[in-house]
């Protein structure tokens, strides 16, 4: 589904250029769950923007279900990344103006669909996510972890090919972590490509791949230690 | 106990610190000031200033109305006087200490110093009673100033000049003073300079600088000889009251005295039988004349105040501008209110620190404000009096105006400065402490953006009102005036000045017709006392034959030479005009406008201008309805006499007025091709003709015309001026508001992007919220729009108080203004690159 060759990215800093990804070189199949770990600055929200076409300044070649992300316009990388792509994020980002309904609404809004399919929609989705009651309030009103509850459904109510996270538990404490992980497997288990950022070796469980950045390179690819997932399921 | 001066040098650091802000503010606030103050300036010269002679607040007028220049019969209301009326309410009124009387209008001299080759230079001069300088307690600059044993016939002719006029017309020549001036050839002895800041008690432009005694009126204008008629009002009279309890005493006075001179002297009055019934009809009162004869007031008054409100509503924008400016920046300075909240600060501390940071700004714009006032107010006054020499309007700021320019400014500081330091010092500072900056709803935003409806409200109620006065200025100059202005010119001569006299007059005739008609390119030539819409016009009652005199009717004269009309354009509808064949000799003709005997038939009728002589003319042709009076009024009955033509009366005062008429004011050229050419033929002509002759002006007619509307004009343009700069401010208030929505909602923006908003979505939807404020606003406007409109109608000329071209015209270019403001704020929220919005979160 994904696949990335020689992806470079850098930032001018003065007279010099450092490099935050170095030539990354990988392929993710469709359904995966991947989870990357490294240390902190080690470039993997950089690489989590470059999967998630929200970042436009790298150099190399990214395919996305079989588009070459590479060849196409701003506009076109927009689209594509509306269609194909949902985001949670670590400190959920949901609009503070917004109820939870119009917040889950707002990927909808950009897209061109009738307001009656949008509206089931949302119906649905609160339903999945077994937030309905809280539809009305305002996410001051919610807890933390009902916050990413809702960002989740935000990020998945067009029915995303591929869930990127960056850090979606670092908020939250274990149990409500747990939970959101729980949601991640189901949502995997569904189909959903889920590619996760995190510093939780336990969160990493969850997942079927570990990739490892240091200073930019990709340093690890392998399968999660065996026996976590059985701590988690205990 | 921390002092003010610490609270200044503080403020003065927080402002050293952000250029950009303070640059802003202080240009803004230059802006704002600078237009009211310069409108102030006006105000103060025109209404408030005093004359400059000793306690101005004892002086009065007689009669509040000021009016020009001479005129005979019942006024009803006196402002007027005679020599002999003035002579007996100064010698029989107690009580007051002194009656001074001055010529209500100027006579234009030939002025030449006696002995010299030098050329003569034509002056305005003024006749005053001998005590007008010592009731006004002016002192000389040099010299003496006229005593009243210079104002007795038989006394050594004397005059007097104003500072202003020894320093331009005679370069401060140091042996004038003593020496001998031919006015049109009579002899005077110039024998002091008056203080230099005195330039008489008339404010007006171009004051007549020269003032010679009322006795000599008779020997300088023989075909006059106004000092010598009790019938003839041709004087202002002032009064000393020193103590103002006295006024209504001396007022009432004044007015019995008044009556009881009528009484004496009914047979100087029209009509057969003077009734005691018109007597006690007759009265005056007193006005106050602390700021002189003020023609400027009468003239402007209505003009100011209207411009002084717009130049206020520009500053309240301002205000709100800079009300904006300062909440953004107490917003921004949040935490550091906060910090010093926490360290213990009361908030009083906070709140005075914050205004006088605003008092601080707005003296700084003050100061910048009162150079934008004084460039202001000399452009103004360009503009206002074209072609003035000596203006008694002085742009430099004065003291008062100092004082209105500081209190202003600190009043403004207030203003803009009190909620914004009051929003920001009552900040949580428990919430501020901790960051909870990501909540996009905080209290200064909402006020913000009522500021920005509030300014847009604003600017389209004053676009708009500069729409409406340009609209009615329009119709003003494009009505029809029923001649042809377009291929003419206009020379304004003082054939009088000059020293000719009644009988020299048909030979003056004589050699302009000789010589003008025949110049190339001059296709018609005319002349006449005066020509259409010069600002000219002489009324006289009229009276038919068989009609009872109490039925008078009122019309303006003027007489013409042959060819008048054609020259001039104006119609002829019926019979003939005047020609050549109107001689001296031949019956007394006139031709009237079309008003004139209204829905009769005037052809073969005769008329006359005093009771006993209603067969002086035979109507002979009628004419279009020319305008000869002021531009919005309706034309106004009208007859023309021919120049050659003179009725002959047997009392003096008829005599004159018949032998006035005959002075021709006005030559009217119809010409081809080139003006310049044309110009320039007639001025060698005319040389060639008598060089002794003063021309007052030379110009093309649509030039005379357009003279009429200068003050319009002026009031259009700086209304149409001040609207654009109210739009300027509202512009730059919405950009301001707009680009701090954007900063703050960055994060905001990138969340969205990030969800898939397009960026030309992000760019839409701030524009919608910068276009919904300025919508609000118009809605908000369009009834103040109205309001105006309703306290402007009666200043309108054939103009509807709704003009909804007007509205419409002036919403849209609120909103492209507006938009523009919007866009750019707009486009940097489109650029936002959402993984450093997110970032930075
Ligand atoms: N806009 C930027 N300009 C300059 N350098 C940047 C910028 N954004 C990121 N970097 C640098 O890129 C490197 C990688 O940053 P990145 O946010 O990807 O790290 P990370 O692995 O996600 O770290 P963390 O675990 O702390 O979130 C860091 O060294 C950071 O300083
Ligand atoms: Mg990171």
């Amino acid at each position: 589904m994904i696949a990335l060759k020689q992806i470079e990215r850098s930032y001018k800093t003065g007279a010099a250029q450092t490099f935050v990804l170095r030539n990354i070189n990988l392929t993710i199949r469709e359904g995966d769950f991947v989870t990357v770990m490294g240390p902190s600055g080690a470039g993997k929200s950089s690489l989590l923007n470059v999967l998630a076409l929200l970042d436009d300044e790298w150099r190399g070649e990214y395919s996305l279900d079989g588009e070459q992300v590479h060849a196409l316009s701003r506009k076109g990388r927009a689209e594509l990344a509306r269609r194909r792509i949902g985001m949670v994020f670590q400190s959920y980002h949901l609009l503070d103006d917004l109820t939870v309904a119009e917040n889950i609404d707002l990927p909808l809004s950009y897209k061109n669909l009738p307001r009656a399919e949008r509206q089931a929609m949302v119906a649905d989705t609160l339903d999945r996510f077994q937030i309905v009651g809280k539809k009305d309030l305002y996410p001051s009103q919610l807890s933390g972890g009902q916050q990413q509850l809702v960002g989740i459904a935000r990020a998945v109510i067009h029915s995303p090919a591929l869930l990127l996270a960056d850090e979606p538990t670092g908020n939250l404490h274990s149990a409500q972590a747990a939970e959101i992980m729980q949601l991640f497997r189901t949502l995997n288990e569904q189909g959903t490509t889920i590619v996760q950022v995190t510093h939780s070796e336990l969160n990493a469980t969850y997942g079927r791949r570990i990739l490892e950045l240091r200073d930019g390179w990709l340093t690890r690819d392998t399968a999660p230690a065996q026996g976590a997932s059985g701590v988690h399921a205990s | 106990m921390p002092t003010l001066a610490q609270d200044l040098r503080y403020a003065a650091r927080q402002l050293r610190t952000s250029p950009g802000f303070t640059l802003t503010a202080v240009l803004t606030l230059a802006l704002g000031l600078g237009a009211t103050t310069a409108i102030f300036t006006l105000v103060y010269q025109v209404l408030l200033r005093s004359l400059p002679v000793a306690h101005p607040e004892q002086l009065y007028k007689v009669g509040k109305e000021v009016t020009c220049c001479q005129m005979g019969g019942f006024q009803d209301d006196w402002s007027l006087f005679s020599t002999e009326l003035y002579r007996y309410l100064r010698d029989h009124t107690p009580g007051v200490a002194g009656m001074a009387a001055v010529e209500a209008g100027t006579v234009n001299v030939s002025a030449r110093e006696a002995g010299e080759n030098a050329a003569a230079q034509p002056l305005g001069a003024r006749f005053v009673s001998g005590n007008y300088f010592p009731l006004l307690g002016v002192v000389p600059y040099a010299g003496r100033l006229l005593h009243p044993k210079d104002d007795h016939e038989g006394a050594p002719p004397v005059l007097v000049l104003s500072y202003t006029l020894w320093q331009t017309k005679f370069g401060a020549d140091p042996h004038l003073l003593g020496s001998t001036l031919l006015l049109t050839g009579h002899p005077f002895t110039v024998v002091g300079i008056a203080a230099a800041s005195f330039l008489g008690e008339r404010n007006q432009p171009d004051p007549a600088g020269l003032w010679l005694p009322l006795a000599q009126e008779t020997a300088l204008e023989p075909d006059q000889k106004i000092n010598d008629f009790p019938a003839s009002n041709w004087l202002d009279l002032l009064v000393r009251l020193p103590n103002k309890a006295a006024v209504p005493g001396a007022q009432q006075a004044i007015a019995g005295e008044l009556r009881q001179w009528i009484s004496a002297n009914r047979g100087l009055f029209p009509g057969p039988d003077v009734t005691d019934k018109d007597v006690a009809r007759q009265t005056t009162e007193l006005a106050s004349a602390s700021g002189g004869i003020n023609d400027l007031r009468d003239k402007y008054e209505g003009s100011l105040k209207l411009l002084f409100l717009v130049a206020g509503f520009v500053l309240l924008i301002a205000c709100a501008n800079l009300a904006n400016l300062l909440l953004v920046r107490g917003v921004a300075r949040r935490q550091e209110l906060a910090v010093r909240a926490a360290l213990g600060a009361p908030r009083g501390r906070l709140l005075r620190q914050m205004l006088v940071e605003a008092l601080l700004l707005a003296l700084l714009g003050g100061a910048a404000a009162i150079a934008v006032a004084y460039a202001g107010t000399r452009g103004i006054v360009a503009l206002a009096m074209p072609g003035v020499a000596v203006n008694m309007i002085n742009p430099s700021p004065s003291q008062p105006v100092l004082g209105f320019a500081f209190a202003l400014s600190l009043l403004t500081g207030l203003l803009f400065g009190t909620a914004p330091a009051w929003v920001s010092s009552h900040a949580n500072p428990v919430e501020a402490l901790r960051g909870a900056n990501r909540s996009t709803r905080d209290a200064g935003a909402l006020g913000q953006k009522a500021l920005v409806v509030l300014q847009a409200a604003l600017s389209l109620a004053l676009l708009s009102t500069a729409g409406l006065l340009l609209t009615s200025l329009r119709h003003l100059e494009h009505q029809n005036f029923r001649f042809e202005p377009e291929g003419r010119l206009i020379l304004s001569v003082d054939s009088h000045a000059a020293g000719y006299s009644y009988d020299r007059l048909a030979g003056l005739y004589r050699r302009f017709d000789e010589t003008f008609p025949h110049l190339p390119g001059i296709e018609n030539f005319a002349y006449a006392t005066y020509g259409p819409m010069t600002g000219a016009a002489w009324a006289t009652n009229i009276y038919l034959p068989g009609v009872d005199v109490h039925t008078q009717d009122n019309a303006f004269y003027t007489d013409v030479s042959p060819r008048y009309f054609e020259t001039v354009g104006t119609r002829l509808l019926l019979g003939r005009g005047i020609a050549e064949q109107d001689t001296e000799t031949s019956p007394h003709v006139a031709v009237v406008a079309r008003e004139f005997l209204k829905g009769k038939q005037p052809v073969g009728q005769h008329f006359g201008v005093y009771p006993n002589r209603s067969e002086s003319y035979e109507i002979v042709g009628v004419v279009d309805d020319t305008k000869y009076g002021g531009p919005t009024e309706p034309p106004h009955p009208m007859f023309f006499a021919p120049i050659a033509q003179t009725v002959i009366y047997t009392k003096d005062r008829e005599i004159a007025n018949e032998h006035a008429t005959h002075f021709p004011n006005a030559l009217i050229f119809h010409y081809r091709g080139d003006e310049s050419a044309a110009a320039a033929s007639i001025r060698a002509a005319f040389k060639q003709i008598d060089p002794n002759i003063p021309i007052l002006k030379m110009r093309s007619y649509p030039d005379q015309l357009s003279e009429n509307f200068t003050q319009e004009k002026l009031v259009v343009r700086l209304t149409t001026l001040f609207g654009l700069l109210a739009l300027l401010l509202a512009s730059i208030g919405l950009y301001g508001v707009t680009a701090y929505a954007v900063a703050r909602r960055t994060s905001e923006i990138g969340i969205r992007m990030a969800l898939g908003a397009s960026r030309v979505r992000v760019l839409a939807m701030i524009v919608r919220g910068a276009l919904a404020q300025t919508l609000l606003g118009l809605a908000l406007g369009l009834p103040l729009c109205l309001l105006a409109a309703r306290l402007l109608a009666h200043t309108l000329y054939q103009t509807g108080s709704f003009q909804p071209l007007v509205l419409v015209a002036g919403a849209l270019l609120l909103l492209c203004a507006a938009l523009i403001a919007a866009l750019v704020p707009a486009r940097r929220a489109a650029s936002i690159d959402p993984v450093e919005a997110l970032r930075t979160e």
